[in-house]
């Protein structure tokens, strides 16, 4: 059987494109604002955001697979915003789809990140390592069970509302491993889109 | 070749390029029901007496590793395979697994790709006692026949050959597809997964055929290659119908009567293991699956009953060149389902 191959797609460099050129057009209204009229030096943030996802290949075939959740993210940031710390803490829930249909509590995953905002707040981009557990006792792993995790989010749209933000991020890509270790390991990737409110304290 | 033969084709050829998964008896996934699975399971029960094991005179090993007592547990309460018997537990997860086999191989029902590849190929069809393209007219059909009968003949003779093999040896690892995992290697009883995998043919010559009223005599063998608009039943045979892959509804009286044909093969096939004959095996052909020649769309298969449901709900693909078919599908589930995991396929191709 031909396993499929993990080959950039088309569909993937003109979401890309869309994205970034709509972050560009959207950019200049913000950048008329004075600099001295941009976010303070520091502040802290905080985030909520959920997700979707309907493609997840694993480590031994690619396969649709189905997922939702939920995050938070709270972090300081410096240097008017280009730079950015933050603790990111994820529910990811996949939903079983191989012999019946089940929606999991999945894993939960807890991370430190760092970010940049970037075209005066129109776009941001981050990265998260930490780790992830798995929260119900799954067909070869116990709950509990704790590997590793890494998230990231290349390009995200930001529209800010004073110290509000609305934040969309159409693709993001997540390796989660509640269990790593062979001969059966538990691996999940994912892409998936998120939307999310971005509060400034 | 005027521009409506033009499309005509075009259809032929894009119904083809996107024929998807599971056209046979259901395998159970989130959107479909195990027939198979329950199938095989009830023919199990049926095929000896309660409390007692159709292979009770057989010494069958049972692995160290039990990974295969994870991935029945996940099968669902809809198999139905609760055993308090570990060896028994073995035997059915061992039968369901072959059954599930010709359909999904090694891979995950949502991989299109090997879906399309498994089912779409001429030389499959035969594991599902369906025509291949070129099966035309009733010589067509008779081989088309000819072929699923030796997929059952074969099938008992590779469970036979597995079974002489030293004990140790009858269990070995089988690659299959579990949720969130991938692709894992579980332990099977051999001889029990070689019958699991004829067990689906012989459901399958339930499904995919027009047989007499009694269920008996099969009299007409359908085809899921060429479905389009260019399929003359007559020539190519009944195209295949998505309703008679039900276990339930109007074609529940038939997996009625499949279970039983299933039960009485796992008891002919136990006595060609333990004998060592498969000579022994004979007796299921004459009883379930003998040929009634002359019986085709013109007269209606012989008048029998069973023709208004194999003509009903004809497989189809999600872009409507069906016209022409004989009725269209009235599944708007289905179809969305197909849609999803069509542009998936188009998506990650």
């Amino acid at each position: 059987m031909t396993a499929l191959t993990t080959q950039p797609r088309p569909i993937v460099y003109l979401a890309g494109v869309f994205f970034f050129a709509s972050a560009l057009f959207s950019a200049p209204a913000q950048a008329e604002q004075p600099l001295e009229d941009g976010p303070p030096e520091h502040d802290f943030f905080f985030e909520l955001d959920a997700g979707l996802s309907w493609i997840a290949p694993n480590s031994t075939q690619t396969a649709v697979g189905f997922n939702m959740g939920w995050g938070g993210r709270f972090g300081l940031s410096f240097y008017k915003d280009y730079l950015r710390g933050f603790v990111h803490v994820s529910q990811s829930m996949w939903l079983r789809s191989e012999y019946e249909s089940d929606l999991t509590p999945g894993a939960l995953n807890v991370a430190l990140g760092i970010g940049t905002v970037l075209f005066r707040g129109g776009i941001r981009s981050s990265i998260a390592v930490g780790t992830s557990t798995l929260l119900y006792d799954e067909l070869f792993d116990d709950a509990g069970s704790t590997g590793w995790f890494l998230e990231v989010r290349p390009a995200g749209l930001r529209w800010s509302f004073g110290n509000w933000a609305i934040v969309l991020d159409p693709l993001t890509f997540a390796l989660m491993a509640p269990q790593p270790r062979r001969p059966m390991p538990l691996r999940r990737s994912e892409f998936a889109t998120r939307l999310g409110l971005e509060v400034m304290l | 070749m005027s521009s409506s033969r033009k499309s005509a084709a075009f259809c032929l050829l894009v119904s083809t390029a996107l024929l998807s998964a599971g056209h046979t008896y259901e395998i159970g996934s989130a959107f479909s029901y195990p027939c198979h699975e329950s199938l095989t399971r009830r023919s199990f029960d049926a095929s000896s007496a309660p409390g007692e094991s159709l292979f009770k005179e057989t010494a069958i090993p049972l692995p160290l590793d039990n990974s295969w007592s994870a991935v029945l547990e996940s099968m669902g309460k809809k198999v139905g395979a609760s055993y308090e018997d570990e060896v028994n537990r073995f035997i059915a997860f061992s039968l369901i697994l072959g059954a599930r086999f010709p359909d999904v191989g090694h891979n995950s029902v949502f991989d299109a790709n090997s879906m399309h590849e498994l089912h779409s190929h001429p030389g499959a069809q035969s594991s599902h006692c369906l025509r291949r393209d070129d099966d035309n007219w009733a010589a067509g059909q008779e081989r088309a026949l000819e072929r699923c009968f030796g997929v059952i003949q074969s099938g008992v003779e590779r469970a036979v050959a597995e079974y002489r093999r030293p004990r140790e040896e009858q269990l070995v690892k089988m690659r299959t597809f579990v949720d969130f995992y991938g692709q894992i290697d579980v332990y099977v009883w051999s001889p029990a997964f070689e019958l699991g995998k004829t067990l689906h043919t012989v459901q399958d010559s339930f499904s995919h055929t027009v047989r007499s009223d009694d269920l008996r005599r099969i009299r007409h063998v359908m085809n899921a290659l060429e479905f389009g608009p260019l399929n003359q039943p007559n020539r190519d045979g009944l195209i295949h119908s998505l309703e008679m892959d039900e276990c339930d509804d109007g074609a529940a009286s038939i997996a009625e009567v499949a279970v039983d044909a299933g039960a009485d093969f796992l008891r002919y096939a136990s006595m060609a293991l333990a004998g060592d004959d498969t000579n022994a095996f004979e007796p299921f052909f004459e009883t379930w699956m003998s040929y009634e020649p002359g019986c085709g769309v013109d007269n209606d298969f012989c008048g029998s009953k069973w023709a208004e449901l194999a003509r009903t709900d004809p497989t189809t693909t999600i872009i409507n060149c069906s016209a022409s078919l004989p009725a269209p599908s009235h599944r708007p589930g289905r179809r969305w389902i197909d849609a999803v995991i069509l542009s998936l396929w188009f998506l990650l191709s």
